[in-house]
């Protein structure tokens, strides 16, 4: 007799062969091994074990985290031909040691190295609310596979926007959490001064159950800080946050995304106006540290092999190799001079309030976006919004906000350094007041 | 993409020790000519001799790890 788990697991599988033709979210399916965990989990039930958090919970994963038994690919050809990973990264061993049930690995922008998941490699992946449109990047499978229903709960990463952007195109709630909260060991790096890594979830409160399955302490991330397991605890304060809006940089999108920002401030009370110094400059020093350590991760491979590369990706990573040395050093200088600026935000404000993208999801015939009412090119301004955020390590719930019958757009609700709690309980308020949701698609 | 990045192209490849396919040379000027507007934008700002490159939140590093003062 089929058990519970067991039935929703293949339920699950028979989903994603159904509508992942279309979609393209998965590069690798594993239905051997859910099955299988299912059937472990259906006979832990009926032992009468005690249940785990996820238990029996679907996830996925973007193709950069170790999976035990299957090449990491991190969006790649040229790392086909690597063998199997030995063992899980840190954050998916966590969340089956929780009782989660892995069902495959996720589509991806090259290396990360972008904000559409157009892969030239394993195709584009295609937003659930419109397969004509973009998706986004780099963790766009994980966003749409969680928009389209097809698991409950993904992982992606965030360097420069790689969970906001998707997060926001698709409709669905994302977390980066604080630079070095999460240990990032066994996910393929890109820039590893900018890797997070994080959930995607339809709920906020599956979003903050994930994150909290993934704390812990390991020693094979250099840079995660040592701080106890903090679980996140909603209901315990109603206060009115202090929120700000912010201005400058950050109202050069859409009207949709100002709309995004202002139902999102009205709801949690009315927000000030900030306007954060210097952000086109830590705009362009992420971009420089990003092309800088990228290319200097890839160079070695791309020296022998750079025709193997995405067309995509090849020529900015070689660029970025040639970056001199002191534009590094001045830009990272820079970056520990705009942390120091933005921090002294949090004595005034709990939360800070922006658009994820500049706009909704732009079509695969029309990639431009508008930009102080003047087209530019989606792929490379996606991200225009998360970069300066990321760029110093901040924690970012990222919110959906949709008009009925209208695509999704995302809001972004930063809060200082590890209060990563607060952003998910006020993300919980817009849940509850209906001013961010997944909206339910036809994927079923 | 201009001349000169694509000189400085070559030429920071061979310090390098690294070769461009010639079929890419003009994507990869294109990106340095990119790269160098942003750049001068970094490059232009005034900093004090005294920021330094630090890790960016004064929470503690790990304490297995031999590499405290990594660029956060």
């Amino acid at each position: 007799m089929t058990g519970a788990t067991e039935a929703r697991i293949a339920a699950v599988l028979d989903r994603i062969g159904r509508h992942d033709g279309v979609l393209n979210c998965f590069t690798t399916i594993l239905s051997g091994q859910a099955l299988a965990a299912a059937r472990a989990q259906d006979a832990r039930d009926a032992a009468g074990e005690p249940a785990l958090p996820l238990a029996g919970v679907p996830f996925a994963v973007k193709n950069l985290f170790d999976v035990e038994g299957v090449t990491t690919l991190a969006g790649s050809k040229i790392l086909a031909d690597q063998p199997p990973a030995a063992t899980d990264a840190f954050v998916v061993r966590q969340l089956r040691r929780a009782g989660g049930i892995l069902v495959g690995c996720l589509n991806m922008d090259e290396f990360a190295y972008g904000f559409s998941t157009e892969n030239a490699h394993h195709g584009r992946t295609r937003n659930p609310h419109d397969p004509e449109r973009m998706a986004g990047g780099s963790s766009g499978g994980s966003a749409a596979a969680v928009a389209a229903g097809l698991v409950p709960l993904a992982l992606g990463s965030d360097t420069n926007g790689s969970i906001r952007v998707p997060a926001s195109l698709c409709g669905v709630f994302g977390l980066k959490p604080t630079y070095g909260r999460l240990s990032r060991a066994g996910a393929y790096p890109f820039v590893s001064s900018f890797d997070h890594v994080g959930p995607f979830a339809r709920t906020v409160r599956e979003l903050a159950l994930a994150y909290d399955c993934m704390q812990g302490d390991d020693p094979h991330d250099p840079v995660q800080c040592t701080r106890p397991i903090e679980p996140t605890v909603f209901g315990a304060d109603a206060r009115p946050p202090r929120v700000a809006r912010l201005r400058g940089w950050f109202d050069r999108g859409s009207p949709e995304a100002r709309a995004a920002v202002d139902r999102v401030a009205e709801a949690l009370g009315g927000a000030g106006d900030l306007d954060l110094p210097e952000t086109d400059r830590a705009r362009s020093a992420a971009f420089c540290i990003s092309a800088s350590e990228g290319g200097a991760l890839h160079l070695p491979r791309l020296s022998l092999r750079a025709m193997e590369y995405d067309p995509a990706t090849r020529e900015r990573l070689l660029a970025g190799a040639l970056l001199p040395a002191a534009v590094l050093v001045q830009a990272q200088r820079f970056r520990s001079w705009y942390r120091r600026q933005v921090l002294t935000a949090f004595e005034q404000y709990d939360v800070l309030l922006a658009p994820a993208t500049p706009c909704m999801a732009p079509r695969f015939d029309d990639p431009t976006i508008l930009l102080d009412d003047a087209p530019v090119p989606a792929r490379a301004n996606l991200g225009l919004f998360a970069q300066p955020i990321s760029f110093i390590g901040l924690p970012v719930v990222t919110v959906p906000v949709c008009e009925v019958g209208a695509l999704p757009i995302g809001v972004q609700l930063i809060t200082r350094p590890f209060a990563e709690a607060l952003g998910l309980q006020l993300a919980e308020r817009l849940e509850a007041v209906g001013v961010a949701g997944c909206q339910a698609l036809d994927y079923v | 993409m201009s001349e000169e990045s694509r000189r400085f192209a070559l030429e920071a490849a061979a310090m390098l020790g690294v070769r461009i396919e010639p079929s890419l040379l003009d994507g990869v000027a294109a990106n340095l000519d990119l790269l160098r507007s942003h750049a001068a934008r970094v490059m232009a700002f005034g900093l004090a001799p005294d920021v330094e490159i630090a890790p960016v939140f004064a929470s503690e590093p790990h304490p297995t790890t031999t590499a405290p003062g990594r660029p956060g």
